[in-house]
């Protein structure tokens, strides 16, 4: 209590002590050479500078404030005469490369402001209040008023030559422009950020793994542009955390770091590039990755039906198809696809299947794969009744069947994330080998 | 169906208009007009100078088309005007509303009582709670901003008449009664009717027939009065001859959702209710069960209203929110006149008993919004010198004749500059 007053006592000392210095004073000299308005104002062209100092211009990466769409990267040019052409290619503009130039500004307001702030139909189409229909948008949500709820007037936090941070003035989300380089091709890169897209994710094959540490979570539905993180082991209805992503050149990067379900798992991971065995973390302290589920979890999947790639079969298996094909179609007019599977009709068996535009044949037997996604067929001589007849018919089918007996496989993805497509390769010789993609 | 506002903000009015009054100086403008003032290597520089010369300069008016979400009310979510239609509404704005007045009061009426900032926004600013949508705003009796730009349709006249050019008139006619009061007379002729909240709910009809030219004018005296002098001047004689007929009927109001089903099935715009002026009872069994077929309905789309040939047999006891309407029939034709809705309700007169339906509101809606129109037009005589009718007379035929194109040329076609700027605005802005 003592101290408390004593205290008090100090501190009205000190006050009147600075007012009769204030008051003696008059003439003080200014602690800036500028004043804050001056200052402000001072970095306007300094930044307007900057960004029409890239002659190539930059890469914005934009997200929106829902949790159901991706962030979109779109290339802006920004021009002394106050134009930018902006390109984008996204769904909601039309699926494509479209360019439109429209106005920016650097003004002060909450400090410096890069304002778009005349309209640009590939840019502002996330502001726009309209209700949102299609593309994922949940459709039991009338979105009238608010729109996809994106900025386009964005402080700027911070701004060197390669990379300036933004913050939406409405929404508050982290948006960054990044310089593209001069002899970057605006549509090359678009198109450069669709493979990468391409080679990520697929809704046929949901989940992935995230590896942080010792801790895993799943990542559901990644290929919507919003991840579903769970745990491993945890209750994906009330355990999900959903993340935004963008598809970056290199890799994707979450609308904010992901701290695990809870936010106190003690790690914070939001960039990915992409490696040979799927994505790995380029954050600074954070050891993370994200991987594939092994073939072994899809191929056990009695759900899913594997369509064998008529494209692309290797030695002996390119043969073999070749001769099926040409028997098939002789002896019954067509020949749709030969299917691995399981035969819901038949107590979910394993099938090695096919399908003519008439006909639908099965040959039954099992599947293995052990831990190196090393994978054994085996037919148990048993079909369905057009199955044996049409075995009995056309031996192209008897011998396809030995050639996948004859086996051991090694099980790859194509693609490291893609587990809709896997590649078996004979392992006794590699020039042996068949696609399966998911049906 | 959206229901759409043209919102004033009075609350400030009186006073900042009284203080925007006695500190401007007329000739003068408080904003920089000088050549410095624009960059002409910029991208906007034509837009932008046009603005100067017949905005700035000769009414002291900052035209605003570049938005910044702090000068809106930040708890829309709204999005700038597009460039082009930003140019396209700025020479309408001057040809459809400053023009006329100049024309009618002359430059320093506008100068001294018009608008100081015109604010153009992109977007509809729609109110996510009640589904209502702003269309304009007149704020302190110095700004206005008029919403959803972006859906300019220039070949659209009776959009570009209810969205735009209603708005304009809507807004300055609060920006003047914001400096001069309108008798307060105005205020009890419909005072019992007003519903500030729930006015979006309403029928067009109904309104009418109690003395409204639109629901939202049954929203609050002001509005009332805003609404009854834009829609007097902006609707065509068609339309508000049509608007006097259906007020001097009774109306049938149901909201009928089978009918809702039944439009949207013949790609017609559904209603949240719908109303009917006529009856019949199609049989003798009918008759006898009070089952109505009723007809002459109206109808309000996207704010213009029409009749048309919808018809639908509902119980003669049956409350307005039952979903007993059955037989639904037309819908798709629309009259948009007096002549072809009586036409068609003739033709049917030759084949029913046609009744109309009572009018239990006790009020005569066509005397009532011509008396309301009345104190409007001496007000505009008295407080402002305006002739109300020279006023309609001259935003009808500008609204019906524009030349969009060469409106726009005056934009498109500033030649570049050369140095100095041009004189010819300053003799202009000395008249």
């Amino acid at each position: 209590m003592k101290t408390m007053k004593r205290f008090v006592i100090y501190a009205v000392a000190a006050c009147m002590a600075g007012g009769s210095f204030v008051a003696c004073t008059p003439e003080e000299e200014d602690l800036f050479a500028q004043s804050s308005a001056e200052r402000l104002n001072a970095v306007v062209p300094r930044y307007t500078d900057l960004l029409c100092g890239a002659p190539n211009g930059w890469a914005m990466e934009y997200f929106v404030n829902n949790d159901w769409e991706p962030g979109y990267v779109y290339l802006m040019k920004f021009n002394k005469d106050t134009s930018v052409k902006i390109a984008g290619d996204n769904v909601w503009i039309g699926g494509k490369y479209t360019e439109s130039t429209s106005v920016f500004e650097v003004i002060t307001d909450d400090g410096p402001v890069l304002t778009f702030n005349t309209y640009n139909p590939i840019f502002h189409v996330f502001a726009t209040p309209d209700d949102i229909t299609g593309n994922g948008a949940p459709s039991d949500i009338n979105e009238s008023g608010y729109g996809h709820r994106g900025d386009y007037e964005f402080v700027i936090e911070k701004a060197d030559d390669n990379l300036v941070t933004l913050k939406g003035k409405k929404w508050g989300l982290t948006i960054l422009l990044r310089r593209l380089a001069d002899d970057v091709d605006w549509e090359e890169y678009m198109a450069d950020l669709r493979d990468v897209k391409s080679r990520l994710f697929n809704a046929k094959a949901p989940e992935v793994v995230l590896t942080v540490g010792k801790k895993r979570f799943v990542m559901d539905n990644a290929s919507s542009g919003s991840i579903s993180f769970y745990p491993e082991n945890g209750d994906a209805l009330t355990e999900t955390t959903k993340v935004p992503y963008i598809v970056t050149s290199d890799g994707i990067r979450l609308v904010k770091p992901f701290k695990g379900i809870d936010g106190k798992d003690g790690f914070a991971v939001q960039t990915f590039v992409m490696n040979e065995s799927g994505l790995v973390c380029t954050d600074a302290g954070q050891s993370a990755s994200i991987t594939s589920y092994a073939p072994a979890r899809w191929l056990a999947d009695q759900k899913k039906s594997w369509i064998v790639d008529a494209t692309d079969l290797g030695g002996v298996f390119g043969t073999a198809y070749a001769e099926f094909a040409a028997k098939i179609k002789t002896k019954y007019k067509s020949l749709k696809n030969m299917t691995l599977m399981y035969d819901s009709k038949h107590d979910n068996a394993f099938s090695f299947n096919w399908n003519t535009s008439k006909y639908t044949g099965n040959r039954y037997g099992e599947v293995q794969v052990d831990d190196d996604n090393i994978v054994r067929f085996e037919f148990s001589g048993e079909g369905d009744d057009n199955g044996n007849l049409m075995y009995n018919d056309v031996p192209a089918i008897g011998a396809f069947l030995d050639l996948l007996q004859a086996g051991p496989f090694k099980a790859e993805y194509i693609q490291p994330l893609d587990a809709s497509c896997i590649k078996f390769t004979s392992m006794d010789n590699a020039e042996d080998y068949f696609l399966v993609t998911l049906k | 169906m959206k229901k759409y506002i043209v919102k004033s903000f009075c609350a400030l009015s009186l006073l900042c208009g009284a203080a925007s009054c006695s500190e401007d100086e007329l000739g003068e403008s408080i904003f920089d007009t000088t050549e410095g003032g624009l960059d002409p290597t910029s991208y906007t520089y034509k837009f932008d100078r046009w603005i100067q010369e017949n905005f700035t300069e000769i009414y002291n008016v900052k035209f605003i088309y570049k938005m910044q979400d702090s000068g809106t009310d930040m708890e829309y979510n709204l999005v700038p005007a597009e460039y082009s239609k930003a140019v396209d509404l700025a020479v309408l704005t001057k040809y459809l509303w400053f023009d006329v007045y100049k024309k009618m009061a002359g430059v320093d009426f506008l100068r001294q009582y018009g608008p100081r900032i015109l604010h153009l926004i992109g977007s509809t600013a729609v109110n996510p709670v009640n589904g209502t949508e702003i269309l304009g705003l007149a704020e302190g009796g110095l700004k206005v901003s008029l919403f959803r730009v972006n859906l300019f349709d220039p070949t659209d006249f009776e959009q570009l008449n209810e969205k735009y050019f209603k708005t304009m008139h809507h807004e300055f006619a609060h920006i003047l009664h914001q400096t001069k009061t309108y008798p307060k007379e105005f205020d009890l002729i419909s005072a019992s009717h007003y519903e500030p909240t729930s006015w979006q709910d309403r029928n067009g009809a109904e309104m009418a027939s109690i003395g409204c030219t639109t629901c939202y004018a049954s929203s609050q005296a002001r509005e009332d009065f805003a609404e009854t002098i834009a829609n007097y001047i902006t609707r065509t004689d068609e339309q508000w001859n049509l608007t006097l007929w259906v007020a001097s009927k009774g109306w049938k109001v149901t909201e009928d959702s089978g009918i809702s089903q039944y439009l949207t099935g013949k790609n017609m715009p559904s209603m949240k209710n719908y109303a009917f002026s006529y009856y019949y009872y199609a049989n003798a069994k009918d008759r006898e069960a009070d089952l109505r077929t009723y007809v002459g309905a109206f109808m309000e789309i996207d704010q213009v209203y029409y009749m048309s040939d919808l018809s639908a047999k509902i119980s003669g006891t049956a409350d307005d929110s039952d979903d007993s309407a059955s037989e639904m029939k037309g819908g798709t034709k629309l009259f948009t006149t007096v002549e072809e809705t009586e036409a068609y309700l003739q033709g049917l007169r030759g084949k029913y008993e046609l009744m109309a339906v009572e009018d239990l509101d006790q009020a005569d809606g066509r005397a009532i919004i011509l008396q309301k129109t009345d104190i409007a037009r001496n007000w505009l005589s008295s407080a402002w010198k305006l002739n109300l009718d020279d006023l309609r007379r001259e935003v009808q035929v500008r609204q019906t004749s524009f030349d969009l194109e060469a409106l726009r040329a005056e934009v498109y076609n500033i030649g570049e500059p050369e140095g100095t700027p041009e004189e010819e605005t300053e003799g202009e802005a000395e008249e």
